[in-house]
């Protein structure tokens, strides 16, 4: 246990170990070496570093001012080249620590896509899910993982910046080979390069449409902003670009895995037949057990004693989500799936603080919605092919073909 | 529509009509008023959208839930009228309601 006597802190190397790449080995048994590294406390050291099990640890630590993101040590750790995308990387979002550009353009997608706005988008967006549900062919396999899960969040995108609909698929190619940067895997590189190859002359075609024949969507909005003076053309660009990266891979992912592992579980499915109202909850209560995120990343900016901790500047310190997602200090049955469960505390898959994913809101709406279309619409359907694969830093869901009519035939 | 005051922390007055549903926090960036940062969006995840509510108002808001009043911990300054405005839906009961920015969200 560690524990911080007389004042005294302990260094990260004395911290007890957890081996993360064992805990996602195919034969591991990956509840029980979280279960067991919780006995040790609420934090450990990996070969990655310095590793935060304890909900409560991740919630005060990510929201610390003393620590900060690092995108740009990932695009360089992944050997970008100078170009296009490396300046895209440079000026984006995610590159920015706790500055006022960083504030101003969060507020600016605040004002698009905040809570509030966004809720009142709820129903366009259950009529694109009942359209694509709709299309869909009743044979006996439908691969909902391609037409369905990466086809709303892809249209959506579509509807937003004014593209053709038909588009959708290879909107989301193009998202699905840029997020590869999150393997950590240099062989992907080349792959995300083009892809942002393809992107910027697409995104400037958006604006350049929108400029000439203005629609209502938010692409428009974004223009408002920036005759307002409230964004540059170059922010416009980005915003428009980081759209793409950021609104379809994990969003389909979560769809996915929600659709894969609720209605792969009969009990759990006849649940929300029976109570459809749980289904916000029901989502949760999964994406606690098996988000999209199994690690985010920050930075120490100064050397920080936390929780009887000695960690020195510049030291990388992994937030493990699915280990705080079972804290049993927090979570009562932290193992078991109830999603009525009284203490349903914030996820932490979507970050926190300054850093929470802005599109947290659109994502979990897509979600609840793509579940409630199916739910009323298949009720019978059944799960014949789901692969979910995991390593230490996502879940992705490889394959989910549904037979929709399922036992009613 | 409902008409709220945001009152900053050197004074200045801000009378807002905002749409039912929104947030009191959305409100506030929509119009670019200072004092509210909102760097979540409305996830209630940052504790930037930090309000003082007027007491007169304050029972009609009713409790917060565990998630909001967890998030409290991470607001600067947080006293027993401390509310985080990205949680406060606007109804047309909340007509009239008077909120006061803090100095600093940071």
């Amino acid at each position: 246990m560690v524990e911080s006597t007389g004042g005294n802190s302990i260094a990260i190397d004395e911290l007890p170990v957890i081996d993360v790449n064992a805990a996602y080995a195919p034969e591991a048994d990956f509840n029980a070496i979280v279960m067991a590294a919780h006995e040790n406390g609420p934090f450990a050291q990996s070969s990655r570093g310095f590793e935060v099990l304890g909900y409560k640890e991740c919630m005060a630590l990510m929201r610390d001012p003393r620590l900060h993101s690092d995108h740009m040590s990932l695009v360089n750790a992944m050997g970008f080249p100078e170009g296009p995308a490396m300046e895209f990387k440079k000026a984006m979002l995610l590159s920015h620590g706790r500055d006022e550009y960083r504030t101003k353009i969060r507020q600016a997608l605040t004002r698009a896509v905040g809570a509030s706005v966004i809720e009142k988008q709820r129903p366009m967006i259950r009529t694109l899910v009942g359209d694509i549900l709709n299309d869909l062919s009743q044979a006996s396999e439908s691969d909902l993982l391609h037409k369905f899960a990466f086809g709303v969040p892809s249209s959506l995108f579509c509807l937003w910046f004014g593209a053709p609909l038909e588009d959708a698929p290879w909107i989301a190619g193009l998202s699905d080979r840029i997020l590869k940067i999150f393997s950590f895997d240099r062989q992907y590189t080349p792959g995300i390069i083009s892809a942002y190859d393809e992107l910027f002359p697409y995104v400037q075609k958006r604006i350049d449409d929108a400029l000439e024949s203005p629609k209502d969507n938010l692409l428009a909005h974004f223009i408002a902003e920036n005759k307002a003076g409230h964004l540059t053309d170059t922010e416009l660009f980005h915003i428009v670009a980081m759209f793409n990266e950021a609104s379809t891979d994990n969003t389909a992912h979560g769809i996915a895995t929600a659709i894969g592992e609720l209605l792969g579980n009969r009990q759990r499915w006849q649940q929300l037949i029976d109570q459809p109202e749980l289904i916000p909850a029901a989502i949760n209560e999964n994406m606690r057990l098996s988000g999209r995120i199994n690690t985010l990343i920050r930075y120490a900016s100064q050397d920080i004693e936390y929780g009887g901790v000695e960690i020195p500047e510049g030291t990388g310190i992994s937030f493990f989500i699915p280990a705080a997602h079972r804290d049993p200090r927090v979570f009562s049955l932290p193992l078991e799936y109830d999603p009525t469960r009284t203490d349903a505390h914030n996820l932490l898959d979507f970050g926190g603080g300054v850093y929470t994913c802005l599109g947290k809101h659109v994502a979990m709406i897509e979600i609840q919605e793509a579940l409630a279309e199916l739910i009323s619409n298949y009720p019978n359907a059944q799960v014949t092919n789901f692969d979910i694969s995991s390593n230490p830093f996502v879940n992705e869901v490889a394959e989910l073909k549904v037979d929709l009519v399922g036992a009613s035939t | 529509m409902a008409q709220i005051t945001y009152i900053e922390h050197d004074g200045t007055e801000h009378m807002l009509e905002v749409e039912v549903g929104y947030s009191v926090m959305q409100a506030a960036l929509d119009n670019m008023l200072q004092g509210i940062v909102a760097e979540c969006g409305g996830a209630c995840s940052c504790a930037t959208c930090h309000c003082y509510i007027d007491e007169a108002w304050l029972y009609k808001l009713g409790k917060p839930d565990v998630i909001e009043t967890e998030m409290m911990e991470f607001a600067v300054g947080a006293r027993d009228t401390s509310r985080l405005s990205c949680q406060l839906q606007v109804t047309e009961e909340l007509d009239g309601l008077i909120v006061h920015l803090p100095e600093s969200q940071y």
